[in-house]
């Protein structure tokens, strides 16, 4: 059944996620950002149950395929030489990088030099045998004034978006693109056409989850046939909001109630019923949040893994002073993978019993 | 001999901060009993507002226009653990019946990771969370935030106590954060990405989204504030400078990448968080504008005065309006208030940070906290208002309010009203307004539209025509906002940098540093030359011109600038912005004959300083060939020399022209050849050189030797072994310094003879030589091997070793054992350490000072107090208030054990061989400046560089050896008393604590004895004394001229004064400046020099300066 979810590329190339994987996203702030609202990773996880997903997101502020940002005191060679590094640490299996945002600011851009930067760091991960996917970032999105006029800033993403997709052809390396991000969402998802607004990570997953070959099933239907109990074992959970369809057919008239694990979930008639009950909350519901939550907790686990804050005191050049409390930091592990566990068995949708109960007639 | 060249150097390095981690006892938490221990500034008194449980660890704290405090607040800090939830708070807290105490507290937000700042704002606040700034709101009216949005993120935390902080609506309507030293932030905005490393404030506006950094530098900028006309004042809680006058966009102490910076306005102030201006009626009218800042490591609440000094300011300490000497009383956030009272935020902890204090000390408090609130005594308190429940008429009335948290709130209500509300009201006052002259109701007015980044153009139009010139300068500030909306703004800022005001021209000089395309800025930036320039002018315009460097310099190339600018001005800006080129447009205009020949030696001194082997040439060749002065030749010949040394700058040919500057008269002239000669590596001078060596005059002859241990090659080798064989007294150590930088194995076997007969003072600097060269250490400790050397010599020479820096662990031994030192005196067990704390209560810190001050250990060469003394190591100032006599122990006997933030070393090895063993000032693309363990500083061109090593404290190791227990005993007192409430505590007087004094020398006889010349010759040497930490000079073991000590006041203190002399057993005094007044005690005067007849022992000099 994983195979069936599994998301492939459409020439039948390299999966862009598998069973098993130990997924290195790299980038910028759109990556970093996602760690607090876990809802893309949501996407990944629940479209792959019990599938032992490890996903490790690198994300970086500001930073470029160079590794601008991760330079901390060092010089810019140093940033980059921290991007690979934090990359290989955490031995991934895939890689996927989604850079070229910054580089887009760049007026003139110049795009032979962003291609052999982005060959560079392409050549600098090979030593990781991981499967590298490229990531086709999106546009700015494009807000009113007083906010500045992004289109010359979205017209050269698009030139580096046509270079991503031209080195992945070259290099036979998977792709996706993030470029229709914003197509099916009304309101503003941003504050400034790059940072998410405070749910814009969760409206915008349908849209991440379809570029990642995760297609959104739409609206599952439950069929009950008749009064009674019966149970149901979900293929995945559903995302929050997501409804379901409970249609129950062959009703006598009379209003009955839908009861979940035996609590009452929805009341209403038999023709209602017949026709089918929107439901959007419930075990399932809650699994899927649960499993949001862990997924936060162990990406801010994570975050204090690899980003500790005193860094200079940690390991950098004062490490003589304080230096001694760098041991607590390899003791995040521990709670990291325990929470994964705890990621993957939410990650399984469960059997529920569905009980149809008559209230009256 | 100059002492200062032989002095033994103490360095203390131990912090103000590691020291507590052994803070023993237990705290004293009962808030009255805290408050018991307050004295406060006369006519004021202190109260509790809010304090645990109610709050726990308060970090800032800020109001909102209901009058409600809110206090970000950590218990996490210094470091999340393993496992934990971050649970850090933003609390609201209320004082809803008007007492004047807190009664109701709100957790606004939870789960926080160290929440280094907050600043409310609509239905919530902004929040720094980590490594984001985000806005925390409350959507549903509970006061408890339910939305979450992130505005920035990739804020750096590589210091717990360096993230974001200091965030503050200004007048502007921006919101303002700075960050400090080791934070590196990247933050991604719609108009571009946006970098910076190390220290600096931001300036953000939430509209546009535009983010920009308006100051660099600082080590930790925690506090910053806007005067009533819109200058800004920053503190900084690890930088000893107390307020700094921020210049838009200028550089300070610790900036990456800067080539120059501005110092603060207090050298050798303790440290200082948080930062508020008096305004309002509740305080006295003499309190207004008063610079309110915390010394949280003193345990003090301190007060500066700020005064217009030209375009910049000068700031004194008054009496604080806190004194304490709780443990635990750590004020670091001042607030006026809705009642015009000052709030102080108490971070109550015995420890206040985690760089050499361990994370988990045990004693770290987690849990108390309090503001506390000063009124003063029988003063009316200022009716509170609620601005969110006022019409905008109401509020635009109070945008001119005498309080300026009036101020603050009725523009903030303003914005949070929105546009529809607020533009007609602001309308209508707009109206009335520029119907008048510009006051600062004006201003204020324009301030409140600059929020919604409008501006009415009659406005602006009076506010740039205002009488008032600090409206002027306010009006360039804001005008610059619009450079993009409106034309002309570029020339009407540029006419006012003519204005008569100074201040009006340094605002209208920085603001044309932000025109980046236009080559005309430049020139309208160097009009400012026609007025009269002060230290903030001259810095002000150099930076602006450094801004728009590419921009001028291309257009210069092209022929298509500089044909208006003075010849004069456009020499100021090539010599001024020493870009790389810069000396070859010098050159350039050289060659044309372009400069007036009184600016010749000037111009002919950047180019040896800046430029290449082109330049180098037609200096010198200019320099012979005309008549520049004997000393200005000298300079050129120098700086040629450095270029040569430090950046392998060497034409070719040029004997000639060296020849000709070695047959001049002057034996200065000569000695500078010389020098350049072995630079140039011209072996076709090594016979001049030879010869020198044995000239009558000692400047010639050092230099000789100098010049042949720069030329190395094996004639000059030759020449001086040859010298070392011949033994000639006095210069012996002279030529093995020329030896080793020549050739270290050859001068290892003779200075290892030489260490066995010399004295200390010359074996240290033989042996410092040493230490300079790559490998030279391991060949004298082998050459070293069986000898003997005195006692004394070795040890001295071992000071240099372990202070140097480096590992020269070899040498170290063979000294050991050629001194017959031996070991290191007992292993310093616990035991020990403790027998010898045991003693220090009952030790005397009066003769503790004294050995502070002794030549043999001139801990205060390196550490100054208060600002007197070097500046190698910290600043003692504070040292005995946080930290605890153990620390201080363990610091003089293992100095590289803790080393305080800014003084970590840095070991340099160049291309041709040398170590530069230093602390890192400064660095940039080009060159990195150290600081060397005598003082001076070094700048180092990246280009040379091999290698950059970390390396150990730069004070010596083992300096516990050369006391008894009972000095050392001593020592320690006086280091725990300095900062505490006593006579060692840091004194708000202006003292005069570094002096100059004669040194004993024939024209100094000559000129005392020749009573009529009031005004000291140039050729009189002055040696530096300092106070001690009471202000008093004591006169024994000064140099006496005639049985009589000669001091001289400093130039130091900013802008003109007066001093106030005392003498004590001084015995008569006369004053020489204007003549020979005798004065008495109590007497008034200006700067000059004063004679006194000491009548020794116990004579003492204090001077007390004021400034106007």
């Amino acid at each position: 059944m994983l195979a069936l979810i599994v998301s492939v590329l459409a020439m039948g190339q390299l999966p862009l996620i598998a069973p098993g994987d130990r997924l290195a996203w790299i980038g910028g702030a759109l990556v970093e950002q996602e760690i607090r609202s876990g809802d893309w990773e949501l996407e990944l996880t629940r479209h792959m149950p019990g599938a032992k997903l490890v996903i490790r997101n690198l994300g970086w502020s500001g930073d470029t395929v160079l590794g601008e940002a991760r330079a901390g005191f060092g010089s810019p060679a140093d940033g980059f030489k921290a991007l690979v590094a934090q990359t290989i640490a955490v031995k991934p299996t895939v890689i996927w990088l989604q850079y070229g945002s910054n580089e887009a600011f760049a007026d003139p851009l110049d795009i032979a030099v962003f291609r052999a930067q982005y060959e560079k760091l392409l050549d600098a991960l090979a030593p990781t045998k991981a499967r590298i996917v490229l990531v086709i970032p999106p546009p700015i999105e494009i807000r009113p004034s007083p906010l500045p006029d992004v289109a010359p800033v979205n017209a050269r993403m698009e030139r580096v978006a046509t270079e991503i997709q031209s080195i992945a052809s070259a290099r036979g390396l998977g792709v996706f693109s993030l470029q229709q991000l914003w197509a099916d969402v009304k309101t503003p998802q941003t504050t400034n056409g790059l940072q998410l607004a405070a749910t814009g990570y969760r409206n915008v997953a349908p849209a991440f989850a379809k570029a990642v070959g995760m297609a959104n099933a739409p609206e599952v239907e439950i069929l009950m046939l008749q009064e009674g109990v019966q149970e149901i074992r979900d293929k995945i959970l559903p995302a929050p909001g997501q409804s379901r369809i409970v249609k129950v057919k062959g009703l006598k008239p009379g209003t009955y109630e839908l009861l979940v694990n035996g609590k009452v979930i929805a009341s209403t008639d038999h023709e209602t019923w017949a026709a089918g009950a929107a439901m959007t909350k419930g075990p399932a519901w809650d699994q899927s949040a649960k499993l949001r939550e862990a997924i936060v907790a162990k990406n801010m686990l994570f975050f204090h893994r690899w980003r500790p804050q005193n860094e200079t005191y940690l390991f950098g050049f004062r490490k003589h002073e304080q230096g001694n409390n760098a041991r607590e930091i390899p003791q995040f592990d521990p709670f990291i993978e325990k929470t994964e566990a705890e990621i993957n068995r939410l990650s399984v949708p469960v059997k529920t019993t569905y009980q149809i109960r008559k209230v009256s007639s | 001999m100059n002492p200062l060249k032989t002095l033994v150097i103490l360095l203390l390095s131990v912090s103000s901060l590691m020291a507590q981690r052994n803070f023993s006892g237990t705290v004293e938490t009962d808030p009255e009993k805290e408050r018991a221990t307050f004295k406060m500034a006369p006519g004021f008194e202190a109260n509790l507002f809010a304090a645990d449980p109610l709050l726990a660890k308060p970090i800032q704290m800020s109001w909102d226009i209901k009058g409600r405090l809110w206090v970000a607040c950590s218990e996490t800090y210094p470091q999340i653990k393993p496992g934990d939830v971050a649970h850090d708070k933003i609390l609201v807290i209320e004082d809803t019946n008007g007492d004047g105490k807190a009664d109701k507290t709100t957790v606004f937000a939870d789960g926080l990771l160290i929440p280094t700042g907050v600043e409310p704002a609509g239905n919530g606040a902004y929040v720094v969370d980590s490594t984001d700034l985000v806005f925390l709101e409350d959507t549903d009216g509970d006061l408890k935030a339910d939305r979450r949005t992130v505005i920035l993120s990739g804020f750096g935390t590589e210091d717990t106590h360096h993230m974001v902080h200091t965030v503050r609506w200004h007048f502007d309507g921006r919101l303002y954060f700075n960050q400090s030293i080791y934070i590196h932030t990247h933050i991604e905005t719609p108009h571009g990405p946006r970098r910076l490393g190390g220290s600096g404030i931001w300036r953000f506006h939430p509209p546009t989204q535009r983010l920009e950094v308006v100051q660099r530098g600082l080590v930790n900028p925690w506090g910053h504030h806007h005067d009533r006309f819109g200058q800004s004042f920053a503190t900084d809680g690890a930088g000893g400078e107390g307020i700094n006058f921020i210049v838009p966009r200028a550089y300070y102490a610790t900036a990456v990448g800067a080539k120059r910076i501005l110092p603060g306005l207090n050298p050798g102030s303790p440290k200082h968080c948080g930062l508020e201006l008096v305004s309002g009626r509740a305080f006295p009218d003499d309190w207004q504008g008063d610079a309110i800042t915390c010394d949280f490591r003193g345990h003090r609440v301190c007060r500066f005065k700020l005064t217009p000094d030209g375009s910049g300011f000068i700031s004194r300490e008054q009496i604080e309006v806190i004194k304490s000497d709780h443990p635990a009383f750590r004020p670091i956030d001042v607030r006026m208030g809705p009642d015009g009272a000052l709030y102080v935020a108490d971070w109550f902890n015995p420890i206040i940070q985690h760089g050499e204090v361990d994370f988990r000390d045990p004693r770290r408090d987690k849990t108390h906290g309090r503001v506390w609130r000063v009124t003063a005594t029988g003063r009316p308190l200022v009716a509170e208002h609620d601005f969110s429940k006022m019409t905008p008429a109401a509020l635009v009335k109070l945008l001119d309010a005498p309080e300026q948290y009036s101020r603050h709130q009725a523009r903030r209500a303003l914005v949070e009203r929105g546009e529809a509300a607020a533009l007609p009201a602001l309308e209508a006052a707009t109206e009335t307004l520029s119907k008048g002259k510009a006051t600062t109701s004006t201003l204020d007015l324009l301030w409140a539209w600059q929020s919604f980044d409008k501006f009415p153009p009659q406005l602006v139009d009076a506010v740039l025509k205002a009488e008032d010139p600090r409206i002027r300068a306010a009006g360039i500030r804001i005008v610059m906002d619009t450079r993009e909306l409106q034309n002309g703004v570029l020339e009407r800022v540029g006419a006012l940098v003519r204005d008569p005001d100074a201040r009006v021209r340094l605002e209208a000089v920085r603001a044309l540093g932000l025109f980046t395309n236009s080559p005309r800025a430049a020139a309208l930036a160097l009009s400012a030359r026609s007025q009269p320039m002060d230290k903030w002018l001259e810095y002000g315009l150099w930076l602006t011109l450094d801004e728009l460097t590419p921009t001028w310099l291309a257009a210069l190339d092209k022929g298509e600038w500089g044909g208006d600018v003075a010849i004069d001005d456009l020499l100021f800006a090539l010599q001024a912005v020493g870009a790389q080129g810069a000396a070859g447009r010098l050159a350039g205009l050289v060659r044309a004959g372009k400069v007036e020949p009184n600016r010749l030696g000037d111009v002919l001194e950047s180019m040896a300083r800046e430029g290449g082997a082109a330049e180098a040439s037609l200096t010198i060749e200019k320099a012979i060939g005309s008549n520049v002065t004997a000393p200005k030749l000298q300079g050129i010949l120098e700086a040629l020399t450095r270029s040569a040394v430090t950046r392998g700058v060497k034409p070719v040919g040029m004997e000639s022209n060296l020849k000709k500057a070695l047959a001049r008269p002057e034996p200065t002239v000569q000695a500078a050849a010389l020098r350049l000669a072995g630079a140039w590596k011209m072996e076709s001078i090594l016979p001049n050189m030879v010869a020198s060596t044995g000239s009558m005059d000692r400047t010639v002859q050092i230099a000789g030797i100098d010049a042949l241990g720069l030329l190395g090659s094996p004639g000059a080798v030759t020449a001086l072994v040859n010298l070392a064989a011949d033994e000639k007294a006095g210069m012996l150590k002279d030529v093995l310094i020329a030896l080793v930088t020549a050739n270290s194995e050859k001068a290892a076997t003779p200075i290892a003879a030489f260490l066995a007969k010399a004295s200390p003072e010359d074996g240290r600097a033989v042996v410092d030589a040493v230490l300079a060269r790559k490998g030279a250490s391991a060949l004298l400790a082998k050459a070293l091997t069986g000898s003997t050397v005195p006692t004394d010599t070795a040890r001295l020479a071992l000071r240099g070793v372990t202070g140097s820096g480096q590992d020269h662990g070899t040498l170290r031994d063979a000294l050991q054992s050629a001194g017959k030192l031996g070991q290191a005196r007992k292993g310093w067990v616990q035991a020990d350490k403790a027998k010898l704390l045991a003693r220090v209560a009952q030790a005397d810190p009066v003769r503790g000072e004294a050995i502070y001050r002794t030549k043999q250990l001139q801990c205060i060469s390196c550490h100054a107090v208060a600002g007197a003394g070097g500046l190698v190591g910290p600043d003692m100032t504070s040292i005995g208030a946080s930290a605890q006599p153990d620390y201080l122990l363990d610091s003089l006997l293992e100095p590289s054990k803790q080393i305080k933030e800014g003084y970590h070393t840095a070991i340099v090895s160049t291309d041709d061989g040398k170590i530069i063993t230093g602390v890192r000032v400064r660095q940039n693309d080009a060159e990195v400046l150290l600081r060397l363990a005598d003082g001076k500083e070094v700048t180092v061109a990246k280009s040379r560089i091999e290698e950059i090593k970390d390396g150990k404290s730069l004070m010596p190791e083992a300096l516990a050896d050369t006391l008894t227990d009972t000095e050392l005993a001593d020592l320690v007192r006086f280091l725990s008393e300095l900062g505490k409430a006593g006579p060692y505590a840091p004194s708000t007087k202006p003292l005069v604590r570094t002096w100059q004094v004669l040194e004993d020398t024939p024209p100094a006889r000559a000129w005392l004895t020749r009573a009529s010349t009031a005004t000291p010759p140039a050729n009189l040497t002055w040696i530096v004394a300092y106070s001690r930490v009471s202000g008093e000079l004591p006169l024994e073991g000064l140099p006496t001229v005639n049985g009589r000590v000669v001091v001289r006041l400093p130039q130091a203190p900013p802008g003109m004064g007066r001093a106030k002399i005392d003498f004590k057993d001084a015995g008569p005094a006369e004053y020489l400046a204007n003549g020979k007044d005798k004065l008495a005690s109590g007497a008034t005067l200006p700067p000059g020099s004063l004679i006194v007849t000491p009548q020794l022992p116990n004579a003492r000099v204090t001077a007390e300066w004021q400034t106007r």
